[in-house]
């Protein structure tokens, strides 16, 4: 019932852009905007920063909605790409790269879990189960990436190990995950990997 | 084909995240449109992915709703051609609006660029002419001046009143002669060099009346360029003979008599 009026919804704001209507976008922002919100912001840091790409993000949307076929996938997922795609263009920017030596810190300011809209956090456990038979390097990536969602860059500092290592271990340990759990958590694995930078 | 092995390739993920290959997405596509049930894993994992942002979602602030509506037709940006998942590395090129200001920028300067250089040519062009004019000026002045002259011997030869004395070659050279034609009332006289010899550079062509027996000098002349031009000569009153002899240059006071090249008398 969720799937029938998410995908309502799709269809009339496909139906608005084909016609040029702006009250699409009015409904991408309404439906959409926080959950790419929170997307871009795990990206490029700042509110300010996540303001401005979200803002590239829909005219994006409006200016290139003919560059969107159903027959690919879902509108949301469409909309999401280009979200990941324009924050990580930010971060090559000049301003972000200045701003990012001036602030090596690198504060995430929604690390905390008070600026989510949603109070869930997937603490499945099962999920707790399945990881602790893992073996125990590949369980700690996924403690770092899924629980306490370290960036790449934090989890290169805190276990010593080169990116490339980071990466692989994530990669095998999700092939593991795979053959014992629900796709459904995998995927929220997969997502957090996904955005993280 | 082996769909379980398709599926747990993680090749569905990485399609709906838009990490695949183009060709990798479209053989997706394909094989999900033979087989339902790859189409019901990738809808999941859409749905997934769907759940997975409404757990993470952050309110931005309040007045963004509105910037950004009225932002709408303000700029333009372009999305690569890869539809639906746009390549993973999407550079932050120009927008359209950029590349038109830079296209037209170079339009311009090359616009001002080809003006300038034919604004050079054409300087330079004005400039040739104006000197061509100036000459041709010269020219006429010189023609005009030139016409008041012949008018002016035309005069003196239609004159019934003009005598013209023809001198003809001596034995030192029988083929040579010469025309003076000379006006008691205008008082004026003209010579013609009808033919002589070209005289060697250190000699000179001197003209002489005789007046009571006795040689007047009437000056040296060159033969010239303009050998059909009459020449201007002094006017002596009341010649018997003219004659014509040829003298070192600047001539002399008497005539070297076996030099003589013409001689007529009135």
């Amino acid at each position: 019932m969720e799937n029938k009026s998410l995908s309502d919804i799709e269809i009339r704001i496909v139906a608005l852009l084909k016609e040029r209507k702006k009250e699409a976008i009015s409904l991408v922002y309404d439906n959409y905007s926080p959950a790419l919100y929170g997307l871009i912001v795990r990206i490029v840091n700042t509110r300010e920063n996540a303001e401005e790409v979200l803002q590239n993000v829909l005219l994006k949307v409006w200016n290139n909605s003919d560059s969107y076929d159903a027959s690919k996938g879902r509108l949301y997922t469409w909309l999401v790409n280009i979200a990941r795609n324009s924050a990580i263009d930010y971060t090559r920017s000049a301003k972000f790269k200045a701003e990012k030596k001036s602030n090596p810190f690198d504060i995430n300011v929604y690390n905390n879990n008070e600026a989510y809209v949603s109070d869930e956090k997937s603490k499945d456990p099962g999920l707790e189960k399945v990881i602790t038979n893992l073996d125990v390097k590949y369980q700690k990536i996924i403690e770092l990436v899924y629980f306490k969602q370290f960036t790449q860059r934090e989890i290169v500092d805190e276990l010593n190990i080169p990116l490339g290592t980071v990466k692989s271990r994530l990669r095998i340990a999700l092939r593991e995950l795979r053959s014992s759990l629900s796709g459904e958590v995998l995927g929220i694995i997969l997502m957090i990997i996904y955005f993280i930078r | 084909m082996d769909i379980k092995a398709y599926i747990e390739s993680g090749i569905l993920e990485q399609h709906v995240l838009g990490m695949s290959t183009p060709q990798e997405s479209a053989e997706v596509i394909r094989y999900a449109a033979k087989y339902p049930v790859l189409q019901e894993e990738i809808n999941s994992i859409e749905e997934t992915l769907f759940k997975f942002g409404q757990a993470q979602a952050i309110n931005p602030s309040v007045d963004l709703k509105a910037k950004i509506i009225s932002q709408l037709d303000a700029k333009v940006y372009d999305l690569p051609n890869d539809k639906n998942t746009p390549p993973k590395d999407e550079s932050t090129g120009m927008s359209r609006w950029e590349l038109l200001g830079m296209i037209l920028a170079i339009i311009f300067a090359a616009g001002t660029y080809y003006f300038h250089k034919q604004n050079n040519a054409l300087v330079n062009e004005k400039n040739e002419l104006q000197t061509k004019h100036q000459a041709l000026l010269a020219q006429c002045e010189k023609n005009k001046n030139g016409e008041a002259i012949l008018i002016k011997h035309m005069a003196v030869l239609k004159d019934l009143n003009t005598q013209p004395v023809v001198m003809e070659g001596t034995p030192l050279s029988p083929e040579s002669n010469a025309v003076v034609y000379w006006n008691g009332d205008s008082k004026s006289a003209l010579l013609n060099i009808a033919s002589l010899p070209i005289p060697s550079k250190d000699k000179q062509y001197q003209l002489w009346a005789i007046v009571d027996g006795k040689p007047v000098d009437m000056g040296v002349f060159d033969l010239g360029q303009d050998i059909a031009k009459l020449k201007e000569v002094p006017f002596i009153q009341n010649p018997q003979a003219f004659a014509v002899t040829l003298e070192p240059l600047g001539g002399v006071e008497s005539p070297t008599m076996d030099q003589m090249y013409v001689v007529g008398n009135i």
